[in-house]
Order: C-alpha cells, then sequence, then structure tokens
C-alpha cells in the first residue's frame, strides 16, 4: 500500500495526547481495532503481506506523529528522554544524542535509506515489535526504561519487561508509548554498534550487535546485547519467512554479558545463563593460523561459532577496540 | 568528419530520464482514462469453478472483464498454451482470472476486495524433482516441455574410461530482474484499431500477440514503446500479456486504459531467471587435458512454456564452456511445474549452465592438485578448434588475450599462491572464471527473422535511423546514431533516432541475445552507407554540392529511404535436428577475477575487487560498453550473494524490495575493466555482442573466491551469509 490507499482505512489525527489517549480508550473499551500510525514504515508496508481485510473490519488509523506531547528529545542529569515522535533523523541529528548517546546515534545511521530515517521512530520500532529491529537491539544494552500512558495513568516498564512473545507486548489496548528513558552511562563510555544484513545498507538486520562498557577503577566490564534475545522463542515463529532464521535457531549463543565473568555489568539487560555445553571456542591454532594452507579454515566438526558470539573474550575485546 | 565510433559520446536519453523529464508510461494521461487492475488467483493449482461479484457493492462505472470477453484465449509466444485470463485451470499462484477498470483508484482498490474466486485447489508440482517424478502431471505426458540431445564425438560414454574422472552437482535459484520502471502500458481503441503504449523491450512481439488474439491485421495494431526503465529480459514476452489486458479492458469500457503494476504485483507475476540444476561428469588426463564430458541440464519452465525452450537452448550450447571437448553429451530438459512461468533474463541460460561449468573446472582443478587457471588455459578453445556443437571457430577468438589481461591486472598467480590471507577475524581469496556468450539469435534463427532497419534523409543534411531495437537504458539510441554517423559521414547530432513504433519502424527483430549492436548495428551501418554512396551519385549526376544533393534525395520519397534487410553470413550452417553447426555467429569471450572477504564472525562475504577483461570485437562507445560489463556484473554479484527468492506452496515470500535484497552502489566492487578488440568481420566496425556476456561469469568467479577464503566448497547460488554458515556446519571444507 501507499500513501495514496491510506484513504481506504477510516482516519484521524486527533489535536493533542489527551483527545488521542481519550479516542484509545473508548475503542479499547468496545474492543475495536485502532493502529497508531507514527512513521509507518513498517505498516503500510505490511499491509501488503496482510490478509486483507474487508471494509468493516478496517482498522481506524490515528495519526499521531505530530502529537506535541510525543516530540522532543530532554537530557536530565544523566537521564535521556525521547519522545515517541522522535525520528531516527532527528535521534541522530541531536547533539545531546550526538554527546551522551553516541550508541544511538550510531544506530540510527543504519536504520534504512534516508527516507525511512526522516520518518521512522524508535517507539514505532518498540510497538512493531519485529525481532530484526535495530533500534530495540540498541536500546536494550542501554537498559532503557519505556514510558507508558493511558487514560488510567502512566507506568514505567523496563524494556526486559515488554516484550510477552513474537511481536506481543504489555502494552494495554489503551495505551500507547509515550517515551523512552535512558539512564546514560558516564560521557565517553565505550561502545560498539554493529548490525548484519544481506547488503551492506538498507537491509533488514540479520543479527545486531550493542554493546557498551562502563569504565571502572581502570577496567571496564561490558554490557551488551544480541538481538533477537533469544532464539527459539523469537526466530521459530511461522511468521517469520525470511532465510537465516534456521541457521540462527539452531544454536542459541548466549548474550555477551552471560559469560561467567566476574566483570558482568551489573547493567547487564539480560540474565546470566551458562554458556551451552561444549561451548568452548574454538582455540586460536586452528582459526588463526591458515594462512598459507590450503587445509581450509573450518576443518570439518571443528565447531564452529556462529556469528562468533560464543568466542566471548575476544570479541568484546576487538567491539571495544572499534569503538575507541 | 571524425569518426565517432570507439569515443565515449554521451548518452543522448541521459539528460531527460537525470533532469525527470522523460515521459515514462505512467506520466502518459488520456483524456477519460480509467485505471486498470488484474484479480489473481491465490492457489498454485486448481480448477476455476467461477468468479463471483459482490451482489452488495456498487458495481456502476467499474469494468469486469473475464476470459469470456477474450476473442482468442491464448497468448501467441512460441506454443498457445498460456491463457490470456485463466478460464478452468489454475496453473500458478499470480495466474490472471479477471480484470478491472475504474476511473477512481480508490474504488477499484475497493472493487478489488469484493471479487471472489471459487477454486477448487489441486496438489501443486513445485520443483524440479516434482515435475520428473511426474505424480501430478501437468503438462502431458511426462511434464517435460522440451527435451534436446547434443552429441560430439563418442558422447560422454568415453568419461569413464578417462584416467580422472570428477563428478559434481551445481545448482541456481530463480532470480527477480528489478528493473527500476515496473511493467505498465496504456491502451486505446480508434477507428484504426488498437493501440497500446508502455514499458516493453520487443514492439513486434506485442503486435503479434495482439494481432493473434484480437484477430487483428498488421496495420490495426499500433504498438509504441515509451520511455522505458529497465529490462533485462524482463520486458521481452511478458509485456504483452499487459498490453492484451489494458486491450480488452479498453474494448469493453471505450475508455483509454492504464494499467500500471506495483513492485509487489510486478515481482510476483512476471518472469524470473529459470532455477536450474546441472550434473556434469567429465573425463580428463591425469595432466589436466581434458577428453570427455556428460552434461545433464535440467531447467524449470514454470507453468507455460513462453521462451523456455529458447532459454534451454542457450544453456545447453553454453554448457561445456569456452573449453576443448573430444566427446560431448548434454541432455537438457525443461519441465513444467506450478510457478509463474520463467522466462527471459540477461543471458538466457547461459548463466546456469557456465556456473555449473566453472564451479566443475575448479573441481577438477583441485582433484588433479593444480592451480585452477592453469587448468582452463590448457583447454581454451583457440582458433580453428571445433565447439561442442562442431562448429569450427574461424575468427574473432580473444580469450586467451582475455585471461592474461585479467591475470595480469589482478595478480591473480601470486594471491592465488600465497593462500587465504586471514587477518583476524576476515579471510580475503581471490577466484576466477572464463567463459563465451554466442551472440544473436541461436542457430538459424537471424536466417528466419530477416531483420530490416530504415534510414532516412532528411533535410539539412541530416538523417533518421527507423528501427525496433528499442533503447531499454543499454545506450542502443547513441550507438545507432554513432554507427549511422560515421557511415553517412555527418556529426552524431545529425542523426535522429525515431521512437520505436510498429507504425513507423521496420521490424528489426527483438532486442535481445546481445544482437542490437552486432546485427542490427551492422543493418543500420549498411543502409546508412548506401545512402552515402546516393548523395556522392546524385551530386556527380546533377553537379550540385554535396549539400544539395542530400537536400534534393530527402525531398523526394522515393529516394530519401534506405530500407535494409539482414543477410547472414555465408556458410553458416546450423541444423536444429541434430542440433550441430554453427549455433552462433561469433562469440564474446571473458575472463573474470574476483577478490573477496569473507568475515568468519558473521559469514558477510564483500566483493573487494573486481577484475573484467570482455572481448567484444569492437568497442563502439567505451563508457556505454564498461557500464554493460560492470552493471552485467554487478547483476551477476547480485544472483551469487544476495537474491534469494523464497517460496512457500508456490507463493513467493519477498516479493518486494525490503526483502528481496539486489546489491546497491555500496555492494559494488571496485570495477576494473578491460575491453579486448578481436574483430568480427561481419559486426558493424567488428562489434559483437556485450549485452549479456558479463552476466555470466560473475557468480562462479566469486564462488571460487570464497572458496579460496575459507575453504568452503559451495555448488549453489545464491550464497547469503546462512548459506556459508550452513555448509561450513556440514563441514564442506576441503
Amino acid at each position: 500500500m501507499s500513501v495514496a490507499g491510506l484513504a481506504l482505512h477510516p482516519f484521524t489525527a486527533p489535536r493533542n495526547l489527551p483527545e488521542a489517549l481519550g479516542l484509545l480508550a473508548e475503542r479499547a473499551a468496545r474492543n475495536e481495532k485502532t493502529v497508531l500510525l507514527a512513521g509507518g514504515t513498517d505498516w503500510f508496508v505490511e499491509r501488503h503481506v496482510a490478509p486483507p481485510e474487508t471494509e468493516g473490519t478496517l482498522p481506524l488509523v490515528v495519526d499521531v506523529s505530530r502529537l506535541e506531547g510525543l516530540r522532543g528529545v530532554s537530557l536530565d542529569g544523566d537521564t535521556l528522554r525521547v519522545g515517541a515522535g522522535v525520528t531516527y533523523l532527528e535521534l541522530r541529528k541531536d547533539p545531546r544524542v550526538v554527546a551522551r548517546g553516541p550508541l544511538l546515534a550510531a544506530m540510527a545511521r543504519d536504520v534504512g535509506a534516508l527516507q525511512i530515517q526522516a520518518r521512522g521512530t524508535l517507539a514505532g520500532n518498540l510497538a512493531s515489535g519485529s525481532p530484526a529491529a535495530d533500534g530495540v537491539c540498541a536500546l536494550a544494552a542501554l537498559d532503557a526504561t519505556l514510558l507508558l500512558r493511558s487514560v488510567r495513568g502512566a507506568r514505567r516498564v523496563p524494556l526486559s519487561g515488554f516484550y510477552t512473545g513474537y511481536r506481543k507486548s504489555v502494552l494495554a489496548p489503551d495505551e500507547l508509548i509515550e517515551a523512552i528513558e535512558i539512564a546514560l552511562p558516564p560521557a565517553g563510555s565505550p561502545f560498539a554498534w554493529r548490525k548484519v544484513g544481506t547488503r551492506q545498507a538498507q537491509a533488514i538486520s540479520k543479527v545486531a550487535l550493542a554493546a557498551l562498557a562502563v569504565v571502572e577503577n581502570g577496567r571496564a566490564p561490558a554490557s551488551a546485547s544480541a538481538w533477537p534475545p533469544s532464539r527459539r522463542r523469537w526466530l521459530s515463529s511461522p511468521r517469520r519467512g525470511r532465510s537465516g532464521c534456521r541457521a540462527r535457531s539452531r544454536r542459541s549463543p548466549p548474550p555477551i554479558s552471560s559469560a561467567p565473568s566476574s566483570r558482568t555489568s551489573p547493567r547487564s539487560t539480560t540474565s546470566a545463563r551458562p554458556p551451552p555445553t561444549g561451548a568452548t571456542s574454538p582455540s586460536r591454532s586452528s582459526r588463526g593460523s591458515s594462512r598459507g594452507s590450503r587445509s581450509g579454515i573450518f576443518p570439518a566438526g571443528a565447531g564452529l561459532t556462529p556469528f562468533g558470539l560464543r568466542a566471548t573474550g575476544r570479541l568484546q575485546w576487538r567491539l571495544l577496540r572499534a569503538s575507541e | 568528419m571524425a569518426p565517432s565510433v570507439g569515443k565515449s559520446v554521451p548518452r543522448v536519453d541521459g539528460p531527460a530520464k537525470v533532469a525527470g523529464s522523460a515521459r515514462y508510461v505512467d506520466d502518459l494521461v488520456l483524456p477519460g482514462m480509467l485505471h486498470g487492475a488484474t484479480v489473481r488467483s491465490d492457489v498454485a493449482r486448481g480448477r476455476l469453478l467461477g468468479v463471483d461479484l459482490d451482489p452488495a457493492f456498487d458495481w456502476s462505472g467499474i469494468t469486469v472483464v473475464t476470459a469470456d470477453d477474450v476473442p482468442v484465449n491464448a497468448v501467441p509466444i512460441i506454443e498457445t498454451d498460456q491463457p490470456v485470463l485463466a478460464k478452468d485451470e489454475i496453473r500458478h499462484a499470480y495466474e490472471p482470472v479477471a480484470l478491472l477498470a475504474c476511473e477512481d483508484r480508490l474504488r477499484l482498490e475497493k472493487a478489488l476486495r469484493h471479487v471472489t474466486l471459487r477454486v477448487e485447489p489441486l496438489p501443486p508440482v513445485l520443483t524440479i524433482d516434482d515435475a520428473l517424478a511426474a505424480r501430478e502431471v501437468i503438462r502431458p505426458p511426462d511434464n517435460v516441455f522440451k527435451r534436446y540431445l547434443m552429441t560430439k564425438g563418442r558422447g560422454g560414454a568415453a568419461v569413464d574410461g578417462c584416467e580422472v574422472v570428477v563428478r559434481g552437482v551445481y545448482e541456481s535459484g530463480a532470480q527477480e530482474h528489478v528493473y527500476i520502471e515496473p511493467n505498465g502500458m496504456i491502451a486505446f481503441w480508434d477507428d484504426d484499431g488498437a493501440h497500446v503504449e508502455g514499458s516493453l523491450q520487443c514492439p513486434y512481439y506485442v503486435q503479434k500477440g495482439v494481432k493473434g488474439v484480437f484477430g487483428l491485421p498488421d496495420d490495426g495494431v499500433d504498438v509504441t514503446q515509451a520511455v522505458t526503465g529497465g529490462g533485462f529480459g524482463g520486458k521481452e514476452e511478458y509485456p504483452t500479456l499487459l498490453a492484451l489486458h489494458a486491450l480488452l479492458l479498453a474494448k469493453k469500457s471505450g475508455r483509454p486504459v492504464k494499467l500500471i503494476y506495483g513492485r509487489q504485483e510486478d515481482v510476483e507475476a512476471s518472469t524470473k531467471r529459470h532455477p536450474s540444476r546441472v550434473e556434469i561428469a567429465s573425463g580428463c588426463d591425469r595432466d589436466g587435458t581434458l577428453r570427455s564430458v556428460s552434461i545433464r541440464v535440467l531447467f524449470d519452465g514454470g507453468a507455460y512454456v513462453t521462451l523456455t525452450p529458447v532459454v534451454l537452448s542457450r544453456g545447453a550450447l553454453h554448457a561445456c564452456g569456452a573449453y576443448r571437448w573430444e566427446d560431448v553429451t548434454v541432455e537438457a530438459i525443461a519441465v513444467a511445474t506450478n510457478t509463474p512461468p520463467n522466462g527471459a533474463f540477461r543471458g538466457f541460460g547461459a548463466p546456469q549452465t557456465v556456473w555449473a561449468i566453472e564451479r566443475h573446472m575448479d573441481r577438477v582443478a583441485r582433484t588433479l592438485g593444480i592451480d585452477p587457471m592453469e587448468l582452463r588455459r590448457k583447454n581454451l578453445l583457440r582458433l580453428g578448434d571445433t565447439t561442442a556443437t562442431g562448429q569450427t571457430l574461424k575468427e574473432s577468438v580473444g580469450v586467451q588475450e582475455c585471461v592474461e589481461k585479467a591475470m595480469a591486472a589482478s595478480g591473480f598467480t601470486q594471491k592465488r599462491a600465497r593462500g587465504p590471507v586471514v587477518t583476524g577475524r576476515v579471510a580475503r581469496g581471490i577466484g576466477a572464471s572464463v567463459f563465451l556468450h554466442g551472440a544473436g539469435f541461436t542457430g538459424s534463427g537471424e536466417k528466419y527473422l530477416k531483420g530490416r532497419v530504415a534510414v532516412d534523409l532528411l533535410p539539412g543534411s541530416r538523417a533518421r535511423v527507423r528501427t525496433a531495437s528499442t533503447d531499454i537504458g543499454q545506450g542502443t539510441e547513441t550507438v545507432f546514431r554513432q554507427i549511422a554517423a560515421d557511415a553517412l559521414g555527418v556529426a552524431v547530432d545529425a542523426v535522429d533516432f525515431a521512437v520505436p513504433s510498429t507504425r513507423h519502424v521496420p521490424d528489426s527483430g527483438p532486442t535481445v541475445a546481445s544482437r542490437t549492436v552486432m546485427v542490427v548495428g551492422s543493418i543500420v551501418e549498411k543502409a546508412a552507407s548506401a545512402l552515402r554512396v546516393r548523395v556522392g551519385e546524385e551530386a556527380t549526376v546533377s553537379g550540385v554540392s554535396r549539400e544539395a544533393a542530400w537536400d534534393r534525395l530527402a525531398a523526394d520519397p522515393g529516394r530519401a529511404t534506405a530500407l535494409v534487410q539482414y543477410e547472414p553470413p555465408p556458410g553458416v550452417v546450423w541444423d536444429d535436428a541434430t542440433y550441430s553447426g554453427d549455433a552462433y555467429p561469433a562469440y564474446g569471450w571473458a575472463c573474470d577475477v574476483a577478490e573477496v572477504e569473507v568475515d568468519l564472525d558473521t559469514f558477510e562475504t564483500k566483493v573487494t575487487g573486481f577484475w573484467a577483461a570482455v572481448d567484444v570485437g569492437r568497442v563502439v562507445n567505451p563508457i556505454l560498453c564498461a557500464g554493460q560489463v560492470e552493471g552485467g556484473t554487478l547483476q551477476a554479484i547480485g544472483w551469487a550473494l544476495t537474491e534469494k527468492l523464497v517460496t512457500r506452496d508456490g507463493k513467493i515470500l519477498n516479493p518486494r524490495m525490503t526483502n528481496y535484497i539486489v546489491p546497491t552502489s555500496l555492494d559494488a566492487p571496485p570495477f576494473t575493466t578491460i575491453l579486448v578488440e578481436a574483430p568480427y568481420s561481419r559486426g558493424p566496425g567488428g562489434a559483437k555482442g556485450v549485452g549479456e556476456l558479463p552476466m555470466d561469469g560473475g557468480a562462479p568467479a566469486v564462488a571460487a573466491a570464497i572458496e579460496h577464503a575459507t575453504g568452503l566448497v559451495l555448488d549453489r547460488v545464491p550464497l547469503l551469509p546462512e548459506d556459508l554458515f550452513e555448509a561450513s556446519l556440514k563441514g564442506d571444507a576441503r
């Protein structure tokens, strides 16, 4: 569907946040379907593959992209607040974000094309709940908190408690995301951001990695988030048509922070799990010494590391080096 | 006048396209025009029981067309098995069943939701193996569209007696063209008959289709090419269907109708490159001298015949690669499946078989423990050798020079000998391929086609080229002006190029098969030369200046035009029955070298360097020629590394540009393109075809480089990171 096709849907644009919340409450009470439209960069595209809706059951589209109450970035002490209507472009150009949340800026630069960055929002990324969401990965590393609001009031939910399943969250039908709050690490904390898609840019992530380190006593315990967080839950869903799921669902590498290490940061966003059995990383000699050798780098049965995430120590080091 | 051939004359169509003033079909508006849309099945196979219109919906002002409205319900291509609109049988998941048109696009969109198809589903045939097993028969008697058998010497029987026997199976997936402009057509009827204008490669193919379905004479059908945003073969046979649909709606409504596909509909319904499996058994001496080969080529043709037999033929004819074999058997089979028809795509069957034979050459080299390029060089076809079809190569074989130049420029030998270079978690490797591509139609094609071109003298020492060869972005308008200008002895900007329309251009044949410059360009040259002679004679006879003579002839309708028909080169003999003889009048030759970096954590492959040395006979326009090489190579890299069409139950799961991933400029390696000129005596100035050649060798060169870097032996494209990961888990290492 293009923007032109929007006219097929019943549509409204509330003038302010209370009006939007009132509308949501009314529709939720009547069990009616509502779509909150911000950038529309997911929703419009998904219309193409959504099951055809008959006219009577089309959801009401509520344009929240211009609501004043959802806009703006603010910094209060060490707490960064990003309004739900802030676009990736605004985010990565905001001097406070660039200075204090460079991980967010780096992530925002990698989302889609410039046109997508100019429309898409972090909150939309959160609400869509796609396991390939770049923004969610970065927010997980930053241990973000979501400010949810309804006519019943506001509540704060940590990102780690937001999702309940594939594209499912604790967001109630009468609620919207008002803002994202981040308790920032000290300025200059090392970070790394990397996404892997099918091509160099403008591709959906196969896997993304956000890493952040807080330097204490000259040592850097790391917090990192590999997205999606739990492979079995996120990747085996039959709705996922993209190739690559199988490769990634085969083995479940733990997030970096789960490595049994005294340096595990309290900022870690995922509960510590032991590494899978047999998860020793291949020795350096078997992987790094093939220069000049004709025997190949992947001898059969070498216990190859999917995306290298199992080689935690070395990867952390590399990521941290990359950001320095 | 200094010759323009050999110079990079800027593209004549460039400024309008860059400035946005070029008018594509969707920019055209006719008074009273309706918008058209297509109702499609959504099961891969079934019996169509009925098309129901919701009685509760307001159908006023909406035109509905079904199979009952089609005069002759068969699209004439090679066969007539494909209906214009499905009547009883559904044979693929995007089969057009009904058409709607309405002035208001929003009402049209709503109306589409009120049409219901009653379909009784049947078990579909979805893969080559399903088709060969023939548990369900969708093409009697055995699901086979076409079968060829090609033999030389003792046939492949000699393989088993050879010193070293190597076997391999090589596969490739479907590929979507992703031309920048999706398919579109605008149509109307008047007292003269049917008129269509749209995005297309071959005006006379569309005309043939319209004549057949509506029972019209030649002059009752006017087909005009609008400015076209890319084709790559995807607008060879497919636009006929759109033209027919738009004309059906226009006829029933009595109004002009515009039918434009969105990207998703275009990806779902239009043709793709044939998925393939190629099985090769070869025999050679211990020193690497190739002796005998037995090849089985399997192509998935999709739901209807369309151009599959010809694609299969080209695939079979390229299956033995650029090498000498004493004994050959090639068995080629195309099967029917319940997927949208596969059709023409740059390379036309050759990329699949070149992929197979080039991967096989690497496998043979590995078995023998010799350098893969040493093996290739030892066995390359030379002047005087005979090909697998028994064709003796008499001229224009620049392959040796291509190999030497590509290897020298890339430093192949040193880099290869050094082995994979691993820096941290990144492995670097290098690989190569050598290949040929037959230019022009296969076998007797050009003889039957009798392509014609007209060149007109215009007042003021100007001229105009009239040809059905379309410019779809490749530069035809520019290079035809260059060829005509040189032959006439005038400046390039003194030559016009007529908009290809069946109303006023002769049938020069379709814009396909790398034939535009080599075949049609040679007719342009001949016609323009004839006019130059005519002007000279007129000046002599009448005792006037050359300019005055030109104007005199231009004013005389009987003498202003040279209409010339193609004459196939003498001594070219082809036997369709035994599939032997001179398969193509000439071949383009090339050597590709790819250098890659593979991330050992993420399995991302980045092509970091690409060297292509290409023998095109004669370069007409260096920038356009190199553009063909680089663009074709990037399309091949996409086929190799990113473009994976995912299907389930015959439906495409990634029919959008967000999830069918084509390379962008960031994925393009730095290209080093070396143009080699081994002239072909019958091409204009010696030129051969170049359009398809670069599509053939990119994938095997990239796969060879990945193998060099990682040790993973990969025999199936595409190779996405997850495919490399899977291969590494299976321990496909050598």
